[in-house]
């Protein structure tokens, strides 16, 4: 295990724009490795580009106290129960500082905040719900289930669990950016094993749907780390939207499928079905186009 | 349930005014508890949990500790603070979740306090427990006061020299 560096290292007066990755080799690493996947091999690294010397120097290091801060409001809006806003802010903040907790290597506190961020994901799944045009029938009880999900996520914040995160993530201190770029090698590296996994077709829809979520899942994380460099790419972004609304469609159906009285709602689910299958469609269709720019993605813009 | 009880490593002395939960380990004090860290794996020691406090020294000793750890490493500000039954009912909870082998990492003097509840059911012979830092503690049976027995009581040496 890699020692922590808890104390800051010694800043560097000037470090070049992370061109680190370039430094990689893509179909050596552990994950590239012998048993690859032909995708994974064909990442190929970013292309090399000049630097201007009179551009402004480029951050050296990140910080992760703004995202911090925003996860110690959130916590406080949460906990006073404002409304939804807070509990999405909640989860953004936690999947965040997991991402910096994996830049950083460091394996304390990112549990707590995977628990936290649970927590807080069941509440924000049932908000975004609640605000769909809903079946009438449905939706005093999805309020119920949410009030249940909010008093689960009450007591994880009332927790020394949770006091102790809040309290232990003062000492995070800044990394150096370069860490950014060799967590997105690895994290381009896990969206190519998902998209390798997606492109062997099969003929069973709900298997690609799975493997659509796993996508989805490590598309965020690469969305995730760029944003620690202020990069959003709009079509990842796009990309990250349309994969979005199939969940929503997905989370729907998980809730019909509990709903107790499942006569009442045998219409709302075939519509949702075949809203879902479109929306399957179109993601396989919008992975398609977005691929091969994904797959290249860089810190740099 | 096994339990150790694991006192932070060295830690630098606070300056003036400064917090004492900030005081991060010396490199030395690090250095040493990757010896203990190491000396526990030599004694077999997997750990399904490990349970530390916020305060800075000890995240940095849970992080060192995470080596043996095949579970979840977790925080609680219960471990900042004199033992309260809380605790016993925070251990409790994580034994019925299946988590047989934890590691607590705290401070002095409530550690001892912990150990000595732990054992004898009253915190008064907590001074008998005197815990260097790196120290491990091993306890077993019902993590409850007086449901405890002591298996081991290990100053850093013992499992540096392994290690």
């Amino acid at each position: 295990m890699q020692s922590p560096s808890w104390t800051s290292e010694r800043p560097r007066s000037r470090v070049a724009p992370p061109r680190l990755e370039l430094e990689l080799d893509l179909g050596s690493g552990a994950a590239g490795g012998p048993h690859g996947s032909a995708l994974e091999r064909a990442v190929p690294p970013a292309p090399s580009g000049s630097v201007d010397p009179d551009a402004p120097a480029a951050p050296t290091r990140i910080d992760p106290k703004p995202v911090v801060s925003q996860l110690i409001e959130a916590h406080q809006a949460a906990l006073v129960g404002r409304e939804a806003e807070g509990v999405h802010q909640l989860r953004v903040a936690c999947r965040r500082l997991v991402v910096w907790h994996a830049m950083a290597e460091r394996r304390t506190l990112v549990d707590d905040l995977r628990w936290l961020r649970r927590a807080a994901g069941e509440v924000r799944d049932l908000d975004v719900l609640l605000v769909r045009t809903l079946p009438e029938e449905l939706v005093p009880w999805l309020e119920e289930r949410r009030a249940q999900a909010r008093q689960r996520l009450q007591t994880v914040l009332d927790s020394g669990r949770i006091r102790g995160l809040l309290e232990a993530l003062r000492w995070l201190e800044p990394i150096r950016v370069e860490r950014v770029a060799l967590e997105l090698v690895r994290q381009r590296r896990k969206v190519a094993r998902r998209a390798a996994a997606l492109e062997r077709h099969e003929d069973d829809p709900h298997r690609e749907r799975v493997k659509l979520h796993a996508l989805r899942r490590a598309l965020r994380g690469l969305r995730y780390t760029l944003a620690w460099v202020d990069r959003r790419p709009k079509r990842l972004e796009r990309l990250q939207a349309a994969l979005g609304g199939l969940n929503d469609l997905e989370q729907l159906l998980a809730q019909l499928e509990a709903f107790p009285r499942p006569l009442e709602v045998v219409e709302l689910v075939a519509d949702v079905e075949a809203r879902a299958a479109a929306s399957q469609a179109a993601c396989c269709a919008a992975w398609e186009e977005a691929r091969d720019a994904v797959l290249l993605l860089t810190v740099e813009e | 349930m096994e339990l150790y009880v694991i006192r932070h490593a060295k830690a630098r002395d606070a300056g003036p005014g400064e917090d004492d939960a900030a005081r991060p380990l010396t490199a030395g004090g690090a250095k040493r508890f990757r010896r203990v860290v190491s000396g526990l794996g030599e004694l077999g020691v997997e750990l399904d949990l490990v349970l530390h406090s916020p305060w800075r020294r000890a995240l940095e000793t849970a992080e060192l500790l995470g080596e043996r750890c095949v579970g979840e490493v977790r925080v609680d500000a219960l471990l900042a603070q004199a033992p309260s039954r809380a605790l016993f009912s925070v251990l409790e909870t994580c034994l019925m979740q299946g988590h047989r082998r934890i590691a607590l990492v705290g401070h002095q003097p409530w550690l001892g306090e912990l150990v000595a509840w732990g054992l004898t059911g009253a915190t008064n012979a907590a001074s008998a427990f005197h815990l260097r830092k790196g120290a491990v503690v091993h306890l077993g049976g019902r993590p409850a006061p007086g449901g405890m027995t002591l298996r081991a009581l290990l100053p850093p040496s013992v499992p540096g020299t392994l290690g």
